[in-house]
């Protein structure tokens, strides 16, 4: 599948002389095997496909994926990017890898051309969306839910829809489908945002901790370190020590938990939604399903919890 | 989805009464900072990484 990305973005980036697209392909070897273009060959061999025939798929996917995440940067205010280039050429890569993501899919069978392309555009509109209503800010817990729903399952909702249909799924069978890339968007948003401020480095959230849900909790919870995280929160980028206590109370207040839980419960979601489609063979989105929550179930058998025997729900 | 809220959870985590496991398990998650520290986000953030960065 690797290959056959990195060829077909080379392909087009030799027809034009273009080096930033050169770049690009040649970094198509280290596609995640965690990533949506994964997730759309899996979702073609649930349904009874040969893995070859998502690969227009897989191509579309990651030329949309490579578009947001040099758009997300430039939103965050990224300065390290993946290509060497003013902001605004970034930005126009984009645009172009966003044609591609379109342009890819004439390799697949006429019979599904048109709804996987109609698949792909949507995604990226809604991603965009997402995106900006991002970059305007959560005023508060609710409306938190609202931007990870709009920016983040679009792209796993079109793998699956995508994936299922390069399948041989029948519509209605990779709609079904698709409705699961909602919690595993959700999913990976959360494991995104404890990744984001548990980390060494210091992440932009810690300067929007409303954009954040763990940072949100921290702020907002009841818990009797929240007058002591209130004023650690403005030093953490220059007070390491500050930092350090930070990421304790995170874990000491319940917000690492309560992300934990959540995952738990869009994981537990996703399988549901995934074993409701009734495909031939759910076993391979399954697998990757439990992959991306592998860090859940190990934190919990770390502290003595077979996930197993705990409730889905909290309350 | 179901979905408990922030003041929700830390009500629960806070509560003195009989905790049921999945309580019991995020308080003992809460008196655990390293192992919180070491689990492994890399992995989840692969989703969300540049393609640089194995996105």
């Amino acid at each position: 599948m690797r290959r056959y990305v990195g060829g077909a973005l080379l392909r087009r980036a030799d027809e034009q002389q273009w080096d930033a697209m050169r770049v690009l392909a040649g970094l198509a070897g280290g596609i995640s095997a965690a990533g949506p273009s994964e997730l759309a060959v899996r979702a073609c061999r649930a349904a009874g496909g040969a893995d070859e025939a998502a690969f227009p798929a897989a191509a579309s996917l990651h030329a949309l994926h490579a578009a947001i995440h040099l758009v997300d940067d430039l939103i965050d205010g990224e300065e390290r990017s993946v290509v060497d280039m003013p902001p605004g050429l970034r930005a126009n890569l984009a645009l172009a890898l966003q044609c591609m993501a379109v342009e890819m899919l004439d390799e697949a069978p006429a019979a599904i051309r048109a709804p996987l392309m109609r698949a792909v555009a949507a995604a990226g509109r809604e991603t965009s969306r997402g995106q900006e209503m991002d970059a305007a800010g959560a005023e508060d817990e609710d409306a938190y839910w609202r931007i990870v729903e709009a920016k983040t399952p679009p792209l796993f909702t079109a793998a699956l829809r995508m994936g299922a249909l390069s399948g041989g799924a029948a519509p209605e069978d990779a709609e079904a489908l698709a409705a699961a890339g909602i919690p595993l968007g959700i999913l990976v948003q959360l494991g995104d945002d404890l990744g984001d401020v548990m980390g060494a480095e210091i992440h932009p959230d810690w300067q929007r901790p409303g954009d954040n849900v763990a940072l949100r909790f921290a702020l907002e919870a009841d818990h009797p370190d929240r007058e002591h995280f209130h004023a650690l929160v403005p030093r953490v980028a220059t007070d390491p020590a500050a930092h350090a206590i930070a990421r304790e109370i995170l874990v000491r207040s319940g917000a690492f938990a309560f992300c934990v839980h959540h995952m738990r419960i869009a994981a537990e979601h996703a399988r549901r939604g995934v074993l409701a489609a009734a495909l031939p063979d759910p076993a391979p989105v399954l697998e990757m399903i439990d992959r991306l929550a592998a860090p859940v179930t190990d934190l919990l058998a770390q502290v003595g919890v077979d996930e197993h025997d705990l409730e889905p729900a909290l309350v | 989805m179901p979905r408990v809220s922030i003041q929700q959870f830390r009500a629960s985590l806070a509560g003195r009464g009989d905790a049921n496991a999945d309580v019991r398990a995020y308080r003992e998650l809460g008196r655990r900072p390293a192992v919180a520290a070491e689990a492994g986000f890399a992995a989840w953030g692969d989703w969300a990484a540049p393609p640089s960065r194995g996105a």
